[in-house]
């Protein structure tokens, strides 16, 4: 998995594409620590082929962070995603912008 | 003496009289009273009453006296004095022991004294029958641990718990030991990620003795194989052993080595029994029959081969199968052959093979002399794969699934359901070795899962509702794998989790 950063002021975009799995979970993780907690997080899924329930737990992680101080969000879920987002009923829970 | 103790007889009946002649003259006190009271309310005088209560009284009770007295005499007649008779009798008797008076002790000396000499001769066959007994003991215990030993040995010599390479390859085995253990011998083993090696014997001899002829062949073919030997190759070297140091014992001994991938059966007898090839339909392996271990050092063996073709196996048994005796006849070949046919079933099912023919033998007849040992390989018509238990085998496990799924649409989701279901392992399990295996079974597929780790049932984890943010500690795998599954089942098998899962031709998300 490939994760692009693109900062504009405040906000902080995370693009995923690639296999977000167990194996690459721990990179999301960590591209998420390095994002402070005030910031407003988007996370860009348009290139991400295939998630995973290791993949989902980061992103639910990285949500529960910025939900203080932050906020968070997902954009652009292709079909595949989207369809393991409602499977785990998380689709209705994070704040996706289609 | 003599007064005191009719006394003491009398005294039960003493009682109740007293008691009974008090409550008569009470009642008819109460029974006065209340009279007095009603004849005086009636307009009576005092002294009119108190006759007329009287004159009905007092005549009353006399007779209920009366009565009483008739019962308690008839009461003493009935108990008391065959109760004296008896105790005089007592007194009697107790008196003619004390002075040996000839009138007992006539009849008493002959009963006595046959007594006594019966007792005497019921003494010696009793001391007789306790010897016999404590020397069948003896011997039972003496057997009883010959046998523990010999089926120590045996257990020794054949690791309960076949490796996860070899179940990978669909070996099983089921020995019924007989009360003579007999020592069959049976094992399986990988030889490396690809072949596996299966072997069945019988040792020519019984008891300890035998198991332990068992134990070191087992463990010189492991050795022999292990150093890349085909297995004419092995049986010759284990015939050379066995001649020189078996010490006259014999065995025979049937070795295999199957390449899961090519499904090449490559094979060398020592006098065994031929296994039968099962499938759709079932025949005997041809074979030269060689010769048994130990009995001649020039003793040749050849190696040969047969094609298993996806979804056939091997059944191989020892002779206390086809000798099963129901006391008019053998469980035989032809029943061997039906057997098989009946319990080789599909990929499924095929766990169980092995003791389900051990046991249809054992029914049949009563395993009085031999041990009763089969054993199944199964040559599966999918793909399977060994694993270690990191995460960086992910891309194996994808690998194999790739290939076996090729364009299958529901490629994707089987792969998330098996990364889910491997996690989980790799997570829970502490497991060594886990190992994946693809088949189909006409329109759906079956994966599953099998691992050396501690007994864990991820269908019993917590499956409910749960708090959005708890999802961030995971838990969110079962629910992908229940959603794209059609079917999970889990099971231990020999020590193993075994986590089957089914996936249906059309299960949309």
């Amino acid at each position: 998995m490939e994760i692009g950063k693109t900062t504009d002021g405040n906000a902080v975009m995370l693009s995923l594409s690639g296999w977000l799995d167990a194996l690459s979970a721990p990179a999301l993780a960590a591209a998420v620590g390095e994002v402070g907690e005030t910031c407003d997080l988007v996370l860009d899924l348009e290139g991400l082929e295939y998630l995973s329930s290791m993949g989902l737990r980061e992103i639910v992680r990285a949500q529960r962070k910025m939900s203080q101080k932050g906020s968070f969000t997902v954009v652009r879920v292709p079909q595949t995603v989207a369809d393991v987002l409602r499977m785990t009923g998380l689709y209705g829970r994070l704040n996706i912008l289609s | 003496m003599k007064n005191k103790d009719v006394q003491k007889k009398r005294k039960p009946l003493f009682l109740p009289s007293v008691l009974s002649f008090l409550v008569l003259l009470i009642a008819a006190a109460v029974f006065g009273v209340v009279r007095y009271f009603l004849l005086t309310g009636d307009g009576a005088t005092s002294r009119e009453a108190l006759f007329r209560v009287l004159w009905e009284t007092v005549p009353a009770l006399a007779v209920l006296l009366a009565f009483g007295l008739v019962m308690l005499i008839l009461l003493a007649a009935s108990v008391v004095r065959p109760l004296k008779k008896m105790r005089t009798s007592a007194s009697r008797i107790a008196e003619r022991v004390e002075h040996h008076e000839p009138a007992v002790a006539v009849a008493g000396a002959g009963c006595v004294g046959a007594l006594s000499q019966t007792l005497e001769e019921e003494e010696k066959e009793l001391s007789a029958l306790l010897a016999r007994v404590a020397q069948q003991t003896d011997e039972q215990v003496t057997e009883r641990e010959k046998r523990r030993a010999a089926l120590a040995v045996c257990a020794a010599a054949v690791p309960e718990r076949i490796d996860l390479a070899a179940l990978t390859y669909g070996v099983h085995t089921c020995t019924l030991h007989s009360s003579s253990v007999g020592a069959d011998l049976c094992d399986g083993f990988a030889l490396d990620d690809r072949r596996m090696c299966v072997a069945i014997g019988d040792v020519w001899e019984r008891g300890l003795p035998a198991a332990l002829f068992s134990a070191w062949l087992l463990r010189g073919l492991r050795e022999q194989m292990h150093k890349g030997r085909s297995p004419a190759a092995a049986l010759s070297a284990l015939n050379k052993l066995a001649y020189e140091r078996g010490d006259g014992m014999a065995a025979t001994l049937f070795c295999a080595v199957l390449d899961s991938v090519s499904g090449e059966l490559r094979y060398a007898n020592a006098g065994h029994l031929p296994p039968v090839v099962a499938g759709e339909t079932s025949g005997f392996l041809r074979m030269r029959a060689g010769t048994p271990l130990g009995l001649y050092a020039d003793a040749e063996f050849t190696d040969e081969t047969f094609a298993l073709r996806p979804g056939q196996g091997l059944i191989a048994y020892t002779d206390g199968v086809v000798n099963a005796f129901n006391g008019r006849e053998y469980f035989g070949y032809d029943r061997l052959l039906s057997a098989v046919g009946e319990h080789f079933g599909n990929a499924l099912k095929t766990d169980g093979v092995a003791e389900d023919i051990a046991l249809a033998a054992k029914d049949f007849g009563a395993l009085k002399e031999d041990d009763c040992a089969v054993l199944a390989l199964f040559f599966p018509a999918g793909a399977h794969r060994l694993l270690a238990p990191e995460l960086s085998e992910l891309e194996k496990m994808r690998e194999l699934l790739e290939h076996w799924l090729h364009e299958d649409p529901r490629k994707k989701n089987i792969e998330l359901a098996c990364e889910e279901i491997f996690t989980n392992i790799v997570n829970h399990a502490g497991a060594k070795t886990i190992r994946i295996g693809c088949e189909r079974e006409e329109n759906s597929l079956i994966i599953r899962f099998t691992d050396d780790g501690e007994p864990f049932n991820p269908l019993q984890a917590e499956n409910g509702e749960k708090d959005f943010y708890s999802y961030a500690e995971g838990g969110m795998g079962m629910t992908i794998i229940r959603r794209i599954a059609g079917e999970i089942f889990y099971r231990t098998q020999q020590n193993q989790n075994v986590l089957t899962v089914r996936f249906p031709v059309i299960k949309g998300i």
